[in-house]
C-alpha cells in the first residue's frame, strides 16, 4: 500500500513557483530517499506531506497529499501523527523539555495514552537510538548528534506508521549515522514507511529509490 | 523539602512575593528578606548558581535603588553637602526596601528556576488550567536563556570580530548592543515557530485533555507546609496591619 | 623555526556541575596548512577549539597566539588575528543587508574609509555575493550566509581561521564552493583548522588530522 503519496502537488513562495506537478510515493517497509539542490523545496515537500502546510505553517499547495490513502487534509491531528511522523534539521527547534525521558514522553502524553504504555514507549525509543544511558540527561546539555537521535526518538515513540526525516543525519558523525541508519532499517522491517531527505550520497545506501528535485520539477532516478 | 509538591513551593512563592509588595518598611522587608532566604534554602533552591547566572542585572537594580534614594526628597534630610540636601530619610528607607523586595523577588525565582518544568506544567494542569496556556508560560520561560545566551553568542561573535568592547565609548556600545537585539529577536522569533511546529508534528493541541507521565500528588509533608504556610501568611499580613 | 599560530599547553576545561571535562597536552595550529579536528558527536571537538581563541576559558593551562601568551588578551585582541565560523552562520550575522554586514565592524570602529569599501567588495565578489549586496540577510540561503559570515570575518587580516562543522546543511555544489575557499585561503597563507566528523571532510583533509575522543586530544 502507498503510505505516503503525493499526485500532482505544486508550492508557489510569494507568487514565484517552487514546484510544481510533483509525484511521489512511499510503500509501507520501503525507503525512498529524497534529493536535491539547495532551496529547491525538498522541505517544504517534506511539510506538505506530514500535513505541517498548511496546518502550522500557513501556506496552501496544489494537488492531492494521502497518507495511507486518506486526503492528509480530511485527517486529524491525532490521525495524522499517528500516521507520519517528522525529524527536521535543527534538533534545537524540537527539544524543549528538561529531561530526555520528559521529551519523548510528550507525544504519547498528547494523545492521550496511559502511563505504563508511555512507560514502554520512551524505553523502546530510547534502545531503538541507543540513547538509554542519556534518559535522564537534559537535552541542552547533549551535542548536536545526540539531540537528534534523541529528536527521532521522540518522534517514534508516537509510533507512527511512515516517518519523514528532513537532512535528520546532517549533524550526526560516522557512529551516530550508522546507529540512526539501522534504526531506520528496524522501522522499515517492522513495516514502516521512511521518506530521506539527504544532502550526503552516501547516506542513500539504505534507500530503496531515489527521488531528485531538478530545475523545479522532481523525477525518480533509480529503482 | 526538595521533593515537596510543586504547587506547594508555587504556593510559598505567591506568599512571599505578595507580602513583598504589600510592606514598606524597611525593617519589616528585612525580615521577609532573611525568611525569604531560609525558604529558598530550605526548598531545596540553588541560590548560589542562580545568583550567578543573574548577577549581571545587579548594576541595574542597584541603579534603580540609588534612583529611589536621591530622587524621594521628604523626611529627614540624612546627608546634607554645603547646604544642600542629598539623601533624605525617606528617600533611604524606599531604597533599602526596593532593594530588600528584589532580593525576595530573586529568591522565589531562584525557587521555581530550580524546578523541574513538567513538574510545574503537571500541577498547574491538576490545577485545572488548559494545558495550551499552561505550555505556553513554559516555552515562553524556557526562551528566556535562549535568549540571553542568543545574545552572549551574539557579543562574542562581535568581539572575534576584532572589536575590544571595552575600547568602544558607552555611546557606540550601546548602539552595538542595541543593534544586536534585531537578530537576537529574530532568531528567537523563527526558533519559536518552528518549535511550535514541532510541538504539533508530536500531536500538540490533538485532543482536549492529555495524560501527564509524570504524576504529581499531593502528600502529607505537602498539606503540613500548606497549613503552616497560610497560617503563617495570613500572620505576616495582619501583623503587618497592626504594627507597622 | 616559526611559531605555532596557536598552542594549547596542558589546558583542562570542566563544564559546569562537573558534567564534561576536556584534556589537552599540548596542542599546536599551525599557518599554511589545513589541519582536521575530528571525533564523534560529544567528544569536545568544538571545546577544544574553543579554548584555542578563548571563547572558552581553561580552568587550568596556557594559549599561546604566534608565540604570545594570551592569558590577559580580550577576546577582541584574539578576534583580530584568529577568525571563528559558527556551525550556525545566522549566530554571527547582525545586519539587516549583505553591504551593512560588511561594514559594521567598520562602522563601529568609525572607518568607512574607501579603502575599507574596495576591501568589502573585493570579498564580495571573491565569496560571489557581489550580485546580493543590498540584499536582506534573511532571503539568503545557508551556504550564502556561510560565505557571507566567512567574507565578514575576512574583513580583518586574520591569520588564523577555525571552522565549526562548516559543511552541516549544504549541498555538494556550496561545499565544492567552500572547499575552493578553504584551499585558496591555505594557499595565502592563512592557516585553517576545520571541526569536522564529515567522512568527505576526512577525506580530503585528513593528513593533518587531530582527533578528540572523551573529550581528550590523543593525535
Amino acid at each position: 500500500m502507498k503510505a505516503i503519496e503525493g499526485a500532482g502537488i505544486g508550492f508557489a513562495y510569494g507568487g514565484t513557483p517552487l514546484f510544481s506537478d510533483v509525484n511521489i510515493f512511499v510503500s509501507e517497509g520501503e525507503c525512498a530517499a529524497l534529493t536535491g539542490p539547495s532551496g529547491c523545496g525538498k522541505s517544504t515537500l517534506c511539510y506538505i506531506l506530514s500535513g505541517v502546510i498548511p496546518r502550522s505553517i500557513e501556506a496552501d499547495y496544489t494537488g492531492t497529499a494521502r497518507l495511507y490513502g486518506d486526503d492528509i487534509k480530511t485527517l486529524t491531528l491525532k490521525q495524522t501523527v499517528e500516521r507520519v511522523g517528522i525529524v527536521f534539521q535543527d534538533p534545537d527547534a524540537q527539544l524543549f523539555s528538561p529531561t530526555v525521558e520528559d521529551e519523548i514522553a510528550f507525544g504519547p502524553e498528547n494523545i492521550c495514552l496511559p502511563r505504563e504504555e508511555i512507560e514502554k514507549r520512551i524505553s523502546a525509543a530510547l534502545a531503538s537510538v541507543g540513547m538509554r544511558r542519556y534518559r535522564y540527561a537534559k537535552p541542552s546539555k547533549l551535542s548536536g548528534g545526540q539531540k537528534q537521535l534523541v529528536a527521532l526518538a521522540a518522534s517514534l515513540a508516537l509510533k507512527p506508521k511512515a516517518v519523514i526525516l528532513d537532512e535528520a543525519l546532517s549533524q550526526l558523525d560516522s557512529d551516530s549515522t550508522s546507529l540512526v541508519k539501522q534504526a531506520i532499517l528496524k522501522q522499515k522491517a517492522q513495516g514502516k514507511a521512511i521518506l530521506l531527505v539527504e544532502h550526503d550520497h552516501e547516506n542513500l545506501d539504505i534507500a530503496d529509490r531515489i527521488y531528485a528535485f531538478s530545475e523545479g520539477t522532481l523525477k525518480e532516478v533509480r529503482v | 523539602m526538595k521533593t515537596l509538591d510543586p504547587r506547594i513551593k508555587l504556593f510559598s512563592v505567591i506568599i512571599i512575593t505578595s507580602l513583598a509588595l504589600y510592606y514598606r518598611r524597611p525593617l519589616w522587608m528585612l525580615i521577609l528578606s532573611v525568611s525569604a532566604f531560609f525558604m529558598t534554602v530550605m526548598l531545596g533552591a540553588d541560590f548560589a548558581a542562580f545568583f550567578k547566572r543573574i548577577r549581571r542585572f545587579f548594576g541595574l537594580l542597584l541603579m534603580i535603588s540609588l534612583l529611589q534614594i536621591i530622587f524621594v526628597r521628604t523626611g529627614e534630610p540624612l546627608l546634607t553637602v554645603n547646604g544642600f540636601a542629598l539623601i533624605y530619610g525617606d528617600g533611604l528607607s524606599r531604597g533599602v526596601s526596593v532593594s530588600l523586595r528584589f532580593f525576595v523577588i530573586i529568591c522565589s525565582a531562584a525557587v521555581m528556576a530550580g524546578e523541574n518544568s513538567r513538574r510545574v506544567v503537571a500541577s498547574l494542569i491538576k490545577l485545572k488550567m488548559p494545558y495550551t496556556f499552561v505550555f505556553m508560560i513554559m516555552i515562553t520561560l524556557r526562551f528566556v536563556p535562549v535568549f540571553a545566551e542568543s545574545f552572549s553568542d551574539a557579543i562574542t561573535s562581535v568581539q572575534l570580530r576584532g572589536i575590544e568592547l571595552k575600547k568602544v565609548k558607552l555611546g557606540k556600545r550601546i548602539r552595538l548592543y542595541s543593534h544586536l537585539l534585531l537578530p537576537v529577536v529574530a532568531d528567537s522569533v523563527i526558533k519559536s515557530q518552528e518549535l511550535s511546529i514541532a510541538m504539533e508534528a508530536r500531536g500538540f493541541g490533538a485532543m482536549k485533555k492529555r495524560t501527564a507521565y509524570i504524576n504529581v500528588r499531593l502528600a502529607l509533608c505537602d498539606y503540613i507546609v500548606l497549613a503552616l504556610l497560610i497560617t503563617l501568611g495570613a500572620g505576616a499580613f495582619a501583623a503587618y496591619g497592626i504594627y507597622a | 623555526m616559526t611559531q605555532p599560530a596557536i598552542k594549547l599547553l596542558n589546558a583542562r576545561f570542566t563544564y559546569p556541575k562537573n558534567t564534561f571535562t576536556v584534556y589537552c597536552d599540548m596542542l599546536c595550529l599551525n599557518t599554511g596548512r589545513i589541519t582536521l579536528v575530528t571525533g564523534k558527536n560529544g567528544s569536545g571537538k568544538t571545546t577544544v577549539l574553543k579554548l584555542c581563541c578563548k571563547i572558552l576559558r581553561p580552568q587550568i593551562g596556557s594559549l599561546y597566539i604566534f608565540g604570545e601568551d594570551a592569558k590577559k588578551w580580550p577576546l577582541g585582541r584574539i578576534g583580530q588575528s584568529i577568525g571563528y565560523l559558527f556551525q550556525e552562520p545566522s549566530h554571527q550575522l547582525f545586519t539587516a543587508t549583505v553591504w551593512d554586514e560588511m561594514t559594521f565592524i567598520g562602522g563601529i570602529r568609525g572607518d568607512d574609509s574607501e579603502k575599507t569599501k574596495e576591501k568589502a567588495l573585493e570579498l564580495l565578489d571573491r565569496f560571489n555575493l557581489l550580485d546580493f549586496k543590498e540584499r536582506s540577510i534573511y532571503r539568503l540561503s545557508r551556504g550564502e550566509k556561510q560565505r557571507l559570515a566567512l567574507a565578514a570575518i575576512l574583513m580583518q587580516d586574520i591569520r588564523y581561521l577555525i571552522l565549526d562543522e562548516p559543511t552541516t546543511g549544504l549541498d555538494a555544489k556550496n561545499r565544492n564552493i567552500l572547499y575552493s575557499q578553504i584551499e585558496s585561503l591555505s594557499d595565502k597563507g592563512i592557516g585553517i583548522a576545520v571541526i569536522s566528523h564529515s567522512g568527505e571532510l576526512i577525506s580530503r583533509y585528513g593528513e593533518n588530522k587531530i582527533v578528540v575522543e572523551n573529550g581528550r586530544v590523543v593525535l
